[in-house]
């Protein structure tokens, strides 16, 4: 009898085992998915891939944002283990783990049509499209001026008109200012990202299809659209960005601020948060327009859109003892309903070619894809630059005015230094 | 004869034996990584692949960086608030100690910040100072709107809100229960001879209760530089981030960047041997004080 009491608990942990080992789980780091409308997104697209795959379970695990992610990812490398599936901000900081992350090719053989070679290339080794794959990108990420079309009408000025030069440009800030109307809402609490975004939207303008040279032999010093950029830049400070009623980190308030109708304009962003959806729901969908920069007077890539191609994806790490499951989940993320998903609830701009951006109800988001892009400068810099240098130079300059503009021109020639050493 | 040579060489290794485990500690936990630190700055590693040696590279990358030269002039002006950190302390303390109406309440308000942190305190700072924060608008309240900056956003100001919230208010606190400690020791006598001599308040506070806790003096102070070298950074981190631009970026500051945002590990790992020399020389002091207070 003893020996039967004994045995049973072995064979039904035995049978247990059998059936639970057909099951397998796919932990996923990512530092979206704790809140806000990604959560909900994410929630939605787990759950629609477990419900075509019940031999996959998802453990979708929130980590903090910022530094402290990369630390964590570091840390797992470091041990040589960790979760199956990390997400990745595009660029510097994916290639940094292409060592410890899979080749992807034939996982995505099958709908790699889907999304343009542009964009695989970008999340190839290295960067240049010349190596495998190694991350399957979720969103493309950009930057532009969203614009209150009721407040510009205020003003006396055509809201679909995108101003042709920078002189027109400034000349609506002045009309916006003399109807009384803030005529960029903007924050600096913890960053200066109204003037890093707006740099970023300046540099595509003046270098277009040549951002990717500045990191080979393309020079801000000596370019006078750049000085003239900066130029523009101190003017919009001094006198027509309006950070009067903002304080908290990360210019959210601003982005509140254009939404409640403070501000004609808003140097937002084309992922999750401070987008046209937000704007859209907002403001109503025929009251927000859309610049993609301020053109410069001889600037050859006029209105030309800044984009990531990649804002943030998702990779495999080569510990993963699931990787084909692991690969089935990156499909559904990045294929099928998923992008569709995702775009929908949190606005950010999936790039998956079959997403049907129509289908949102937001004329605004096919206005910001129709146009041609080029690559986000950031994009080409060290880690520390991009993520911490380049806004502090941007602070030095525009905000707190410690530097001049040669001075800012200088140390921004000095991270294409930093970004050619480092290559 | 056996047995009184056991009990000689127990009694001469016992000693050792009791402060083993803290030597073995002292090791692992100090030792061992001050030397990979300074090692590792001989090194090029991002923290994931294999670490590359590249002799004095990172020394002479660091002194020829302006944002080393920086974080040295910025940490330079935090020590410049270590006097008035010593000075409110002991003034407050020996007020205290005279017997104040309520002075439970100040002691619990003034201990508050040590009780939650730096973390907590500087994100409460940022708070208070911004531009639309507590103060300015106390400030503004109170007809003194000239005086309500944008502080956080000013070069300056934020430099000298830190080395003032950081190096003198968030320490007032622990600064006068460790001199109320040190002034309970004082023979009560000599405050008698004082008065007795027709001494006021502020002629027996420098002839009788200076001189009396200077040893305790100069160990704050020697504290005071420790916690602006080497304490500071969870509460920039928090209130200033480094910023405005490199405003509040500090020595400190400077490595954890290195170390952990551009993930150049050998080369934040020379800035912290820099700063390793600077407590170095610092603890060397607190040692002589030690000495000299011993004999």
């Amino acid at each position: 009898m003893c020996v039967i009491f004994m045995l049973v608990p072995a064979v039904w942990a035995g049978g247990k085992k059998e059936s639970a080992s057909s099951v397998k789980t796919v932990t996923i780091w990512d530092f979206k998915c704790g809140s806000g409308a990604s959560k909900v997104a994410m929630e939605q697209i787990d759950a629609l891939i477990e419900k075509n795959n019940p031999d996959i379970k998802i453990n979708h695990v929130a980590q903090p944002d910022g530094d402290n992610y990369y630390q964590l990812v570091r840390a797992a490398v470091q041990a040589g283990e960790g979760p199956d599936i990390v997400m990745f901000h595009g660029g510097v900081q994916a290639y940094e783990f292409d060592d410890f992350t899979l080749p992807l090719d034939k996982y995505i053989a099958s709908w790699r049509s889907e999304i343009a070679e542009d964009n695989w290339a970008f999340c190839s080794e290295g960067g240049d499209g010349s190596k495998p794959v190694h991350m399957v990108p979720l969103t493309t990420q950009g930057f532009g001026i969203y614009t209150n079309k009721a407040l510009l009408k205020k003003a006396g000025i055509d809201p679909d008109k995108v101003p042709a030069t920078a002189e027109e440009f400034i000349a609506n800030c002045k009309a916006l200012k003399a109807a009384g109307i803030a005529p960029i809402v903007g924050g600096f609490s913890g960053g200066p990202y109204t003037v890093d975004f707006l740099f970023r939207c300046f540099i595509a303008n003046i270098y277009g299809d040549k951002v990717a040279d500045l990191a080979k032999n393309v020079d801000f010093i000596g370019n006078a659209q750049f000085k003239e950029a900066c130029e523009i830049m101190k003017e919009l400070m001094s006198n027509y960005i309006d950070d009067e009623a903002t304080s908290t980190v990360y210019f959210t308030d601003a982005g509140d601020n254009f939404a409640a109708g403070k501000g004609a304009m808003f140097i937002g962003l084309l992922s999750d948060v401070n987008n046209w959806k937000t704007f859209c729901d907002a403001l109503g969908k025929d009251n927000v327009g859309y610049y993609p920069t301020v053109n410069f007077t001889n600037a050859s890539n006029k209105n030309i859109q800044v984009l990531q191609p990649c804002g943030i994806g998702y990779s495999i790490m080569s510990w993963s003892k699931n990787p084909d499951a692991a690969a089935k989940v990156l499909q559904a993320y990045g294929s099928g309903e998923g992008p569709g998903i995702f775009m929908g609830i949190t606005g950010a701009l999936g790039v998956n070619k079959k997403a049907d951006i129509n289908s949102l109800g937001y004329p605004i988001v096919g206005e910001i894809l129709s146009r041609n892009s080029a690559l986000d400068v950031t994009n080409i810099l060290t880690n520390e630059d991009a993520n911490s240098n380049f806004d502090r130079y941007c602070t030095e300059a525009f905000v707190t005015g410690e530097i001049t503009i040669d001075e800012f021109i200088t140390k921004c020639q000095s991270m294409l230094v930093n970004a050619r050493a480092a290559r | 004869m056996k047995r009184k040579l056991s009990k000689k060489n127990t009694e001469l290794f016992e000693p050792y034996m009791l402060i083993t485990p803290l030597l073995i500690l002292l090791a692992v936990f100090i030792l061992y990584p001050v030397i990979a630190n300074i090692v590792m700055s001989f090194f090029k590693w991002n923290g994931i692949k294999k670490p590359e040696f590249i002799g004095l590279e990172n020394y002479a990358e660091m002194f020829k960086d302006e944002k080393f030269w920086g974080s040295i002039k910025n940490t330079g002006i935090l020590l410049l608030y270590i006097p008035l950190g010593v000075i409110l302390p002991l003034v407050v303390s020996a007020v205290l100690r005279e017997g104040l109406k309520g002075w439970p309440f100040f002691r619990a308000a003034l201990y508050l910040p040590n009780i939650l942190g730096y973390v907590i305190m500087g994100s409460i700072c940022n708070i208070v100072f911004r531009k639309t924060g507590p103060l300015n608008n106390i400030l503004n309240a109170l007809g003194l709107q000239n005086l309500a900056k944008d502080w956080l956003m000013s070069p300056s100001l934020a430099i000298n809100s830190l080395g003032f919230v950081y190096g003198v208010w968030l320490r007032l606190g622990f600064g006068c229960i460790f001199f109320l400690a040190a002034m309970s020791s004082i023979d009560e006598s000599l405050y008698d001879a004082a008065k007795i001599d027709g001494a006021k308040w502020w002629k027996t506070f420098f002839n009788v209760t200076l001189p009396s806790i200077r040893f305790s003096i100069e160990f704050w102070v020697v504290l005071s530089f420790i916690e602006v070298l080497a304490r500071a950074f969870s509460f920039i981190y928090t209130f200033t981030n480094g910023g405005p631009g490199f405003a509040t970026f500090t020595l400190e500051y400077g490595i954890y960047t290195s170390g952990f945002v551009a993930f150049k590990m050998g080369y934040a790992s020379a800035w912290a041997s820099v700063l390793f020399v600077f407590c170095a020389i610092i603890a060397v002091f607190q040692v002589k004080l030690m000495k000299r207070e011993a004999e």
